[in-house]
């Protein structure tokens, strides 16, 4: 099976509009082998019958082909400006809560574990850096989420390959928090410690998700249509602690949701949960 | 192209005359077992005509595999004490881990521990199911290890008599990494090692529902009806990836299916627990490699 340029781009446009990621060409290999496996499990001859039954509203499959094709996106601290706001700005105001309480993240739609990890590896090294004033680490629970058993066994594995580890990985993190076992990276029992991961359908009900004070969702809401979309955001604000805060991806807006309120400026996507006492975030 | 390739590997292989058989100790137990007659002793008198298979059951009936606590001294006493499935497995196994072992660049010990740990990993993943639409039968679960030791046989034939074309197979996979090694088959060749397998094992008369188990077993949702067995197999390769006793082929898989774990009603609480089991599990394999 070759792709041709007009193919390409039809799965191209199909996967920017229904996940916000841009497949970049030079791409086309590696497309023409994750689809020939989809194709092949579904019973489709040709690339345009097998686009054909995508199109056709079948957002199982469709999520199934956007999963195949982006698994290059799965990095680890995803985003740099959110990065360094997470690092200046909300890991120091979460470790001041962390001297009074547990403090709790939800990390939702959490995939194989990366951002789960790479936040538990963020409050670790500043944890380090505070010193003998720090909370301890167990002061911080970090729960990620998944429809999907198979993402969740490798998060709960935390068994990682080279290329894996490649994708947004800081070199001295890799050394600090991972061990090498032949052509595998294995995340340290510490962080593991820190993160436990459950099975959760996002259009379900959060009941037994108890209140949190940061939830990540970011690059998930892109997938849902608007009413779900604020469903969801409702849902969340109502699991979240009254100081607490939302992130959702860079390209995502949840403008439409009245539960909460933008904070920062710049390319920053944190938002404020309203109507749960005061009203202006005072946490930085 | 692939098509082309799979209709000229299938008219390969069906022409080949020396595709590895079985010997003829097992072509006879098989015959044995099927018939109503099948006892204790028809069966060790089979065994009993092999010498060297004799011995090597005797030595895996004695090792630590089995705890016996006392020492089996004939054939007939091990059938009695392990069960005639379980000889038979260990017959088989002893039998088809001395197949293909021409020097290629598949690492044949790395490769037959993988088969074996995912030949044992089903016994674990077994015992952490819940409830199924369709229970296995006790029977199916000694089918399990023959279809965990032959799951990969396919590429062992794939490799020897498709060299040039299946060398093109293992590159591609090298070069772009975590792609399913099955994803580049059907791409390059048309057809996968599992439907080789099943090729490899309809001539060696092994069970249709174990061959079926190993030709779907990177894809069961594909078959329609009873598909427990080969959901098993399934998880217990991915498993046994993930935790490293993997073929040595550099292929790591990123995902399994998700509806093959719902359907055996595996929980996400007991993934650790699974993983222990079956690294525990799987370091019965070294046992039979180092008898073999």
């Amino acid at each position: 099976m070759a792709i041709s340029k007009e193919e390409f781009d039809l799965f191209r446009t199909y996967i920017k509009d229904k996940s916000g990621i841009t497949l970049n060409y030079g791409k086309e290999y590696l497309v023409e082998n994750r689809l020939s496996v989809l194709m092949a499990q579904n019973g489709c001859e040709t690339l345009l019958d097998f686009y054909k039954k995508i199109s056709l509203n079948n957002s199982q499959l469709g999520k199934k082909v956007i999963d195949a094709m982006t698994t290059n996106e799965t990095l680890w601290f995803r985003d740099a400006t959110f990065v360094e706001a997470m690092e200046d700005k909300v890991i120091p105001w979460l470790i001041r809560k962390a001297a009074k309480k547990t403090v709790r993240i939800w990390s939702a739609a959490s995939s194989t574990g990366q951002e789960a990890y790479s936040v538990a590896m963020l409050i670790d090294d500043a944890l380090r850096k505070g010193g003998a004033a720090a909370p301890p680490a167990n002061r911080f629970q970090i729960t990620g989420t998944d429809i999907s058993p198979s993402v969740i066994f490798m998060a709960v594995a935390g068994r990682y390959s080279q290329l894996a580890v490649s994708r947004g990985m800081r070199p001295e993190f890799l050394t600090k928090y991972f061990k090498k076992e032949g052509v595998v990276y294995t995340i340290d029992e510490k962080l593991r410690n820190m993160v436990t991961f459950k099975q959760l359908n996002l259009t379900e009900s959060f009941l037994t998700m108890g209140q949190f004070d940061l939830i990540l969702c970011r690059y998930v809401l892109i997938y849902f249509d608007e009413d779900l979309k604020l469903k969801i955001c409702s849902k969340f604000h109502k699991a979240l602690h009254a100081e607490s805060l939302l992130a959702i991806g860079a390209t995502e807006s949840i403008r439409g949701s009245k539960d909460f309120t933008r904070i920062l400026t710049g390319r920053s996507t944190l938002y404020y949960p309203l109507s749960k006492g005061n009203d202006t975030f005072n946490g930085f | 192209m692939s098509e082309s390739n799979r209709d000229d590997i299938l008219r390969t292989l069906a022409a080949v005359s020396d595709l590895p058989t079985l010997p003829q100790v097992v072509t006879k137990l098989q015959e044995e077992m099927a018939s109503p007659n099948a006892s204790a002793g028809s069966i060790s008198d089979i065994i009993r005509e092999d010498p060297a298979i004799s011995i090597k059951t005797l030595r895996v009936a004695n090792s630590p595999l089995y705890g016996l606590g006392r020492k089996v001294t004939d054939i007939r006493d091990a059938v009695r004490v392990l069960g005639l499935k379980e000889v038979y497995n260990i017959v088989m196994s002893m039998s088809t881990l001395n197949l293909f072992k021409s020097d290629t660049h598949i690492n044949y010990k790395k490769f037959w521990t993988h088969c074996l740990s995912v030949a044992f990993a089903t016994k674990a993943i077994f015992e952490f199911t819940g409830d199924m639409e369709r229970p296995l039968e006790k029977e199916e679960l000694a089918d399990l290890f023959i279809a965990g030791l032959l799951h990969d046989i396919g590429i062992l034939v794939l490799d020897q008599y498709k060299p040039e074309l299946y060398k093109m197979v293992l590159q591609k996979v090298s070069e772009l990494g975590e792609v399913p090694l099955y994803g580049v088959e059907y791409e390059l060749l048309g057809i996968s090692h599992g439907e080789i397998g099943e090729f490899l094992m309809n001539k060696w008369n092994i069970p249709a529902h174990i061959a079926t188990a190993v030709a779907f077993h990177h894809r069961s949702e594909a078959i329609t009806g009873k598909r427990e067995l080969t959901e098993i197999l399934h998880i217990a390769d991915f498993i046994c990836n993930n935790q490293g006793l993997d073929n040595g082929l550099g292929v790591l898989p990123t995902s399994f299916s998700d509806e093959a774990w719902s359907n055996l009603n595996l929980s996400i609480n007991d993934i650790s627990a699974i993983i222990e089991k079956v690294r525990v599990e799987s370091e019965n394999s070294a046992i039979l490699m180092a008898l073999a």
